[in-house]
């Protein structure tokens, strides 16, 4: 038997046996020679030289056989794929039935590896992409891998530049906003600030112009610009004379010197960048870019070839350390990391896109198990076909080949198919997640995609084609071709394979469904959890002054309580405030804190909240519960007042766990020197970027002491929020008309915009989810069907000697459910452990959340139930006589 | 043995081999070595075409080959003419008779 499998894969991956065979034999072809010669009297070494002269060179005698092999190949191919034509269009509701399930199963493969290969598979589009790398400054303690955006000061950066010997360069920038005026409307721009450095760092060429350069980087150079080809082409109709022209953003002119290509948007981000400003230059750094401690910008850099990251990292320390002695705004607590620009790029949407790749890997199984039971079923229909040919002479190995062939025709079919169906797939992924994947307008479906949709094509025709063929080409001839196999329905091994397939098929559908159900329930509970402030009927907007109008801080907060006066006044507007940052719009500011009095905290140990300057009546509007003392006043907004916080629980069950916060001071290192300020109330928590965040420390300053020329205003409307976004554009016109405002959306949308990922991944598993149900059920329905058509004879025969339909009944569902059963307890049990993948997308619910399991248990056991109970009636209505008089 | 007569013998070598291997089986030597010596060392078969020759052979199921010991005690792969083998043989000779005897009239009419 065995002999008979090894003799057919030779024929299949023939190669190396055939070769080493051919091999032997013209080694035994040159001893004989060799031996005729010696008797002829020649010397061993002589003879054999003559051996090899006659012979003409064992190398050239096997490529002519094997020209004679490969041609035979070939042809013997050509005749199975005739022929597996032939078969497919012959049945052609098999044949649907099988391409339409793989090609679901690939195309969803496909789809999926199309995004994995764009994203995680290619080097970032820069050249020597693997020298490229982010510069991370964490606490020691953080771990490896997290806090890759960290960011770093000017003055650093400088330091860094100068000494660091591992990097050919070095580049620090922050993404930035600006708005262009004097082009129509004035329109928000999304771009960054950045060292000349950046663009040499990731080796890109303008495509007019110059990018930035050193002489850009020096205090009080001329105030130039890149732009982006998108910026160029939309605002500037591709104007072949755009450099050296002015252009206004954030009311400052700035020279255009050079545009870059469409195809360079780093850093990336929606909507793509489009300017790149000399970070010197910027009007916003102004008051901070020559200070040590304030740290606002990303490092990234180019390593030397042949430079290791440790060795980078170390070095990059060292300097540390020296700056640290020399500045003590620095933190010696601090440590810096090395790590592949991608991993800031692609974060952790990595983890999530193998997940997925992993799950439609078993989609495809399960559609693999499906149709090598549809390939058995219709096996037993063709064991006639078969023994006429094995009688006829043909070899089992040739018959073994020819099935195999036909099956991974029907898989390249399928393939094609399912590549259409990539094709939507990727369509449909990229409009479902375009905030969630990094550069996702390079997803696509290219070589690399083709190459794998066709590898898994030929891997699944052969995955479902083995088992079928195995077993027909061990057909036993005699008890074919005698007509006699009716009674025993294949052999109880075949039963035995097509029960197996079913178990595999309902262990692989459990594991799938339990981790979609996971990520279903956690996506639940964030959209059903609260996020501390009511998010219905509230209206956000944000509005930029330009510093270069706006110089002082108290015009700031001028320019804000006016506003938020006015914005009051609208009819429909319930109530209004400002605020920076606001939750869930997306920054937030860590400051540092002590408490005033109390022992200073050991070395390297820091007590940091998230920072919120707001207008008196923030709470009330956001409908934040104030837990004790007081809510900010007028007064606490007067000039000179004296300085005040509010504190969140998180802050007071955290810092203040045996004592009344409102009897204490905090000291505040924030944006300006330190300072005291008393805790006058407790405010409950409140989530701040994403409503899986865990509770953290907040203090609330007022907006008067606390001064930011940016703020967002919050407005709690009567009706549908969205409608009063002109009206709030009004009234900000009214008092400055050059002001847009920008991101006006209703909160919710901010908050459904935060669970982007949560949606995408959910949405994604639980379609895989369901999709292996379906075809689980399918392919147990099939296989108990065939089962009963088979046994008709059978049950025809045990009814007629008494058995009741209901023992009928109980015996089919009993067959096939012993394989759901089995099938699901395996499934169980991998998903225990499997589902720790997943630990880091859950949120309310637990890795082996119990009520998930059995959840997943109970239905997949009801459906596969149903699925047994349609062909068990069947069974049960057999009429005995028509059953036995039936051949 | 010239190369022009290699080029005669392409369409009879298959004739030849299984004509040598009708007696007994035997390996690809003994093949070149039995077809030397039914036609008494007229023709000489180079093994870069004996080898794919009777590959080729192999594969249309003429012979079917086997390892076993060789006259002095070396493993070597015989090749033995099989049923099919034989009625090929049958139809070769048959062919070849009739084209000799066709040439040799169409020779000697002149």
């Amino acid at each position: 038997m065995s002999g008979r499998i090894a003799s057919s894969f030779q024929n299949l991956l023939r190669k190396r046996t055939v070769e080493r065979a051919l091999d032997d034999e013209l080694q035994s072809a040159v001893e004989v020679l060799t031996q005729e010669k010696m008797k002829g009297g020649l010397s061993r070494p002589e003879a054999r030289r003559q051996a090899l002269i006659e012979l003409g060179g064992v190398e050239q005698v096997k490529e002519e056989v094997r020209a004679v092999s490969f041609g035979k190949f070939l042809e013997t191919f050509a005749q199975d794929l005739r022929y597996a034509f032939r078969m497919l269009r012959k049945s052609p509701g098999f044949t649907a039935v099988a391409i339409l399930t793989l090609a679901l199963g690939i195309g969803a493969n496909t789809a999926i590896f199309s995004v994995v290969n764009s994203i995680v598979l290619q080097p970032l589009p820069y050249a020597h992409a693997n020298q490229l790398v982010v510069i991370s400054e964490v606490f020691a303690q953080t771990p490896a891998g997290a806090g890759l955006q960290s960011s770093e000061s000017y003055m650093n950066f400088l330091d860094w530049q100068r000494e660091a010997k591992s990097f050919s360069s070095l580049a620090a920038y922050q993404f930035e906003q600006t708005t262009l005026t004097g082009h129509g409307a004035p329109t928000i721009i999304p771009g960054a600030m950045t060292s000349s450095s950046l663009f040499t760092t990731l080796g890109v060429a303008p495509l007019l112009g110059r990018t930035l350069e050193p002489q850009d980087d020096i205090k009080g150079a001329a105030r130039v610009v890149v732009i982006g080809e998108g910026l160029w082409r939309g605002q500037f109709g591709a104007d072949p004379n755009i450099i050296g022209k002015s252009i206004q953003l954030d009311s400052q002119a700035l020279t255009v010197v050079g545009v870059m290509p469409a195809d360079f948007r780093y850093p990336d981000q929606t909507p793509s960048s489009e300017f790149w400003i000399p970070a010197m230059q910027s009007a916003s750094y102004a008051s901070f870019i020559d200070q040590r401690a304030p740290h606002f910008l990303i490092m990234i850099g180019r390593l030397k070839p042949g430079v290791a990251y440790a060795q980078a990292e170390s070095e990059m320390n060292a300097i540390h350390k020296g700056l640290v002695k020399q500045y003590n705004t620095l933190d010696p607590s601090e440590v810096l990391h090395v790590s592949n620009l991608k991993r800031l790029v692609v974060g952790d949407t990595q983890t999530v896109l193998l997940i997925l790749l992993g799950a439609v890997g078993l989609v495809v199984l399960i559609a693999c198990a499906n149709i090598a039971n549809l390939l058995l079923a219709r096996a037993t229909g063709r064991s006639k076909e078969i023994s006429v040919r094995l009688a006829l002479g043909a070899g089992r190995a040739r018959i073994f080949r020819q099935l195999l062939t036909e099956s991974v025709l029907l898989g390249i079919c399928a393939g094609i198919a399912g590549l259409l169906l990539a094709y939507w797939g990727v369509t449909a992924i990229k409009s479902l997640a375009s905030d969630q994947l990094p550069h996702l307008s390079t997803i696509q479906v290219d070589g690399w995609v083709l190459a794998f949709t066709f590898g898994l094509s030929v891997f699944a025709g052969v995955l479902f084609g083995l088992a079928p063929a195995w077993q027909s080409s061990e057909i036993d001839l005699n008890e074919v071709l005698r007509e006699s196999g009716r009674g025993s329905t294949g052999s109880a091994k075949r039963r035995w394979t097509r029960n197996t397939l079913v178990v595999v098929e309902v262990a692989l559908a459990v594991v799938l469904l339990i981790g979609s159900g996971l990520l279903l329930k956690s996506f639940y509970m964030l959209t059903h959890s609260s996020p501390g402030f009511d998010a219905q009927n509230l209206l956000v907007g944000s509005v930029d002054l330009p510093k270069a109008q706006y110089v002082k801080p108290d015009q700031w907060s001028a320019f804000f309580r006016q506003a938020v006066d006015r914005v009051k006044a609208l009819p429909g507007v319930q109530d209004a405030a400002a605020a920076l940052p606001t939750p869930f719009t997306g920054s937030n500011l860590g400051y540092g804190f002590d408490i005033a009095g109390a022992p200073p905290l050991p070395p390297g140990q820091t007590a940091n909240a998230l920072a919120h300057a707001i207008t008196p009546d923030f709470f009330q509007v956001m409908r934040i519960p104030l837990l004790r003392g007081r809510d900010f006043s007028e007064a606490d907004t007067a000039p000179n007042a004296p300085t005040v916080v509010i504190i969140n629980e998180e802050l007071a069950r955290h810092y203040f766990p045996n004592s009344d916060p409102l009897t204490h001071s905090l000291t505040i290192h924030g944006g300006r020197p330190d300072f005291n300020a008393r805790i006058i109330g407790v405010v409950g928590n409140v989530k701040d970027t994403s409503m899986s965040d865990p509770p953290f420390p907040m203090i609330y300053l007022p907006y008067t002491q606390e001064q930011w020329w940016v703020m967002v205003f919050v407005l709690r409307t009567n009706g549908n929020p969205s409608s009063l976004a002109s009206a709030l554009q009004t009234q900000i016109h009214s008092l400055d008309s050059s002001l847009p405002v920008q991101q006006v959306r209703p909160m919710t949308s901010f908050i459904s915009d935060s669970e982007g990922d949560a949606r995408f991944r959910s949405l994604l598993l639980g379609l895989f989810g369901i999709l292996a149900l379906v075809l689980a059920s399918v392919g147990i329905y099939s296989v108990l069907a065939y089962i009963v058509a088979q046994r008709t004879h059978e049950i025809g025969i045990r009814m007629a000697l008494g058995a009741q339909p209901r023992d009928v009944l109980r015996l089919v569902i009993g067959q096939g459910m012993r394989a759901v059963l089995i099938g699901t307890a395996i499934g169980l049990a991998a998903a225990l452990g499997l589902s720790q993948l997943l630990s880091q997308f859950l949120y309310g619910v637990r890795e082996r959340d119990p009520l998930t399991f059995v959840t997943v248990a109970v239905l997949l056991s009801l459906v596969a139930f149903a699925a047994c109970y349609i062909p068990a009636r069947r069974a049960m209505k057999v009429d005995p006589m028509v059953a036995l008089r039936y051949e | 043995m010239g190369e022009e007569r290699t080029d005669l013998l392409r369409g009879t070598l298959d004739l030849l081999i299984l004509k040598a291997l009708a007696l007994e089986p035997l390996h690809g030597v003994g093949v070149s070595r039995r077809i030397a010596q039914i036609t008494r060392g007229a023709f000489h078969v180079s093994f870069g075409s004996l080898f794919p020759s009777l590959h080729r052979m192999e594969q249309k199921g003429w012979v079917e080959a086997e390892w076993r010991a060789s006259e002095n005690n070396r493993r070597a792969k015989y090749y033995r003419l099989t049923s099919s083998g034989c009625a090929q043989l049958k139809a070769e000779e048959r062919s070849w008779s009739e084209v000799v005897k066709i040439m040799t009239a169409a020779v000697e009419s002149v």
